[in-house]
């Protein structure tokens, strides 16, 4: 964990989503306004001493509004990220450890997952299930287990391979036992990795269905839903866009640099490194 | 104690497996309690697939393995499981023992605990005590397999190997990772333990010289076959292989030097395994042949 912290592309993606989280969880006492108040006298201000990133066109505080939407972004993108990461690598490793017609099958499903474009597929179910934002979080889960199911997979043949899992199992060990002490924390910090890195994925893909009103209610606050109400004010207003984009941008890189970094540091030093019991 | 008669082990390969590769052809042999055997030949001889079927973790083509007069192969897995700790491999590669994200106490502990039925302090007393055996101080049980040497991890190794008391333990090429001072040391470990322990032991290994010193008897494989078995195997070499193995050792000539695409023999060919690289053959000796007793060696040659 220490060794983590020397990394400093770690630090700094960690200050940014430190920052973050601490808005998004204490909106209601960090932010200015209250996001539902609405004052057409001052609709589409400028950023100013008032206003910090000014007004749309409801009159709503824009930064109210940045700071409220980060609830909604952080936790559709931890939440799905979560779920996926849980159905992914329960398949994938019954896939890689088991083998045989099991895998066959795990594996053409998520081929057939895979087969399609990830925003197409999302934007089919959304589409099909109706706009709001449990079904949109069900589309991006339905797009991201994949991932983690191909990454848990190959880990887990890696193991296997490795032997050990097999050394239990001549001494009397049951498969669930190998499972849960040898291949799962020999798998995690690959899935971890890409855990962080699908997080930003996450988030900027339910900005895009929001963005193209197929995810969060525009009464809400969340950033891709910002965006879309921003766009006919672009030329006019262009801060009811910047502000929410710049979030989303300073998010998702924050949470690809906290991956990358999580890469380098676990790749590299992997052999000296005691992950056990860490995460 | 532990017995195998006529072990086959054929691998399959190719789309529709028709690619059949021999690896191991009727092998008989018999190891007693206390015995030291060691099983030598050059790489790709069928050494390590013998030793797994002979540990049970792969299952002969054909052929039987009886433990102490069970019958082991064909047995299920359950079964299985009461006679896994009688026999104990010692494989080359720790990696293939110890988890990496595990310390090698805990590894050497997972034995007792799968086991049942000890508690805490047992297994702590137990694990102390595997430790000292093989000569490991206590400031190794924290550490982990990448923080050992290649001589500490084999330690480890045949710690946890021990910690279910087996009767029999297969080394399989279990020093032929390590330097030649180790190696030395691993060997005089393995003795002295079985000496105390009174166990069998199978000593799978390429270097001549090792086998020499440890062996109550030698059995020599090439092509998956035994050619020769018995005492005093390096003495007095009767099979020409042997004495080309010998050689090989002795003096490296550029003669001796076994070329791999003069092993090759056809598949449906039941001569002497030996036969393209012998010096001596005649006609005679692409008849099968039968390992015969020489005044008390096992010589699969009809010259001699």
């Amino acid at each position: 964990m220490i060794e983590l912290l020397k990394n400093r592309q770690i630090i700094l993606s960690l200050i940014i989503l430190g920052g973050l989280i601490f808005m998004a969880i204490f909106a209601n006492v960090l932010a200015p306004y209250d996001y539902k108040e609405k004052n057409l006298q001052n609709r589409l201000q400028p950023p100013s001493s008032e206003h910090f990133f000014g007004t749309d066109n409801l009159g709503r505080d824009i930064l109210t509004m940045v700071m409220y939407g980060a609830r909604a972004s952080l936790f559709v993108g931890f939440s799905v990220v979560i779920v996926s990461l849980a159905i992914g690598v329960a398949f994938g490793v019954l896939a890689g450890y088991y083998g045989g017609w099991l895998d066959e099958v795990i594996m053409r499903l998520t081929d057939s997952f895979l087969a399609f474009p990830s925003m197409f597929l999302a934007l089919a179910i959304t589409a099909f299930l109706g706009q709001g934002m449990e079904n949109m979080m069900l589309a991006l889960i339905a797009v991201e287990w994949t991932v983690f199911a191909r990454i848990a997979r190959g880990s887990t043949l890696d193991v296997k391979t490795k032997g050990y899992a097999r050394a239990s199992r001549w001494i009397g060990a049951s498969n669930t036992y190998v499972i849960i002490k040898h291949v799962l924390p020999n798998i995690i910090s690959p899935v971890l990795i890409m855990a962080s890195l699908g997080i930003g994925n996450v988030i900027l893909a339910a900005a895009g269905l929001s963005f193209l009103g197929l995810g969060v209610q525009p009464s809400t606050p969340e950033w891709g839903a910002m965006l879309n109400a921003g766009r006919t004010y672009f030329t006019t207003a262009p801060w009811l866009m910047f502000f929410p984009g710049l979030f989303i941008m300073m998010t998702v890189l924050a949470f690809n640099y906290f991956g990358d970094g999580l890469r380098d540091a676990l790749d590299q030093k992997m052999k000296s490194f005691e992950l056990e019991g860490r995460f | 104690m532990l017995k195998a008669e006529n072990l086959h082990c054929v691998y399959s390969s190719g789309l529709i497996k028709t690619v059949k590769n021999r690896a191991v052809s009727g092998v008989d042999l018999e190891i007693f309690p206390g015995e030291t055997l060691a099983i030598v030949g050059e790489s790709g001889c069928g050494k390590s697939t013998l030793a797994k079927m002979l540990v049970q973790q792969l299952a002969p083509s054909s052929g039987e393995v009886f433990f102490e007069g069970t019958k082991l192969t064909g047995m299920n897995w359950k079964n299985l499981r009461n006679f896994m700790g009688k026999i104990q491999l010692i494989p080359q590669n720790p990696d293939d023992v110890l988890d990496p994200k595990w310390t090698v106490e805990r590894s050497v502990a997972e034995p007792f605990v799968l086991c049942g039925g000890f508690s805490r302090e047992e297994i702590s007393e137990n694990v102390d005590a595997l430790f000292a055996e093989v000569g490991l101080s206590v400031e190794h049980k924290p550490r982990y397999p990448h923080e050992l040497s290649g001589g500490e991890l084999q330690r480890v190794v045949i710690a946890r190997a021990l910690a279910l008391k087996p009767e029999l333990l297969v080394c399989d090429e279990a020093t032929s990772m390590l330097d030649v001072s180790v190696q030395a040391f691993i060997v005089a470990v393995l003795k002295e333990i079985q000496k105390k322990r009174g166990l069998g032991l199978v000593f799978i290994t390429h270097d001549l010289e090792a086998a020499k010193a440890v062996s109550d008897r030698v059995l020599v494989m090439y092509a998956g076959e035994i050619v020769e078995e018995g005492k005093d195997v390096f003495d007095s070499p009767l099979h020409p292989y042997t004495r080309a193995l010998l050689d090989a050792v002795r003096y490296v000539s550029l003669d001796v030097v076994l070329q791999e695409d003069d092993r090759a023999l056809p598949d449906d060919f039941l001569g002497c395994p030996y036969f393209r690289m012998c010096r001596e053959r005649t006609g005679a000796c692409k008849e099968p042949q039968k390992l015969r007793d020489v005044s008390g060696r096992l010589v699969r040659c009809w010259k001699v």
